[in-house]
């Protein structure tokens, strides 16, 4: 049995898909959120941030210039070229970020390690034992 | 909305200053969605051109942040931190 696959069909499958991808951008926010709430220490919330980052805004854009390509017209094209654009803009600059921050963070971290060791407080003696 | 709410949160309650710019960043991210979003249903696809600078603001506050930390540690080591 042969399809007729026309312009229309192509559009709305463009619309569903995008909604689609909408909805799991959504959902990948939520849960990153309450991973940035709960998770005890910073590297673990930073891990969650770059997955919020990742799913929760790179898939949505992209659900959004599906969406507005079948819009269609100059118009639909510019938002969509524009979503695109911004989706490989944050998929390059989160991830570089978080690496920073997390460098910073374990910097701090060892130097506030070796202060106590040099005070010789309870942290500095355990590490010296052991 | 309801992640922007525990993001604001985390901002809120963040231990360190790394928390906060981390929760800082993602709800950049959030807005940068939203804007695009907006324009989208609004119709005003003005309001798009927003999202470049906002997603460029929240790299810059990480890298910002981390050098200037990393300066003030590897120059002058406190102990009283």
């Amino acid at each position: 049995m042969k399809y007729a696959v026309t312009y229309e069909v192509l559009v709305e499958v463009a619309r569903y898909f995008g909604l689609s991808l909408l909805v799991v951008g959504g959902v990948f926010e939520i849960i990153g959120a309450i991973g940035v709430l709960k998770l005890p220490s910073f590297y673990l919330r930073a891990h969650a941030v770059t997955m919020t980052v990742v799913g929760g805004s790179i898939t949505p854009l992209i659900g959004l210039a599906s969406i507005s390509i079948a819009e269609g017209g100059a118009e639909g094209a510019y938002l969509a070229t524009l979503c695109v654009i911004v989706a490989i803009l944050i998929l390059i600059t989160a991830p570089t970020g978080s690496h920073a921050l997390v460098k910073a963070s374990i910097l701090v971290n060892s130097a506030t390690r070796r202060c106590l060791e040099k005070k010789g407080s309870e942290d500095g003696d355990w590490r010296r034992k052991n | 909305m309801t992640s922007a709410v525990l993001f604001v949160l985390r901002t809120i309650r963040g231990p360190t200053v790394f928390d906060r710019v981390i929760a800082v960043d993602s709800l950049s991210y959030d807005l940068v969605v939203f804007m695009a979003m907006i324009a989208l249903y609004t119709g005003r696809y003005v309001l798009a051109v927003c999202m470049v600078p906002i997603a460029l603001w929240a790299y810059a506050l990480d890298i910002y942040v981390s050098w200037y930390v990393e300066q003030k540690v590897k120059g002058e080591v406190r102990c009283d931190l």
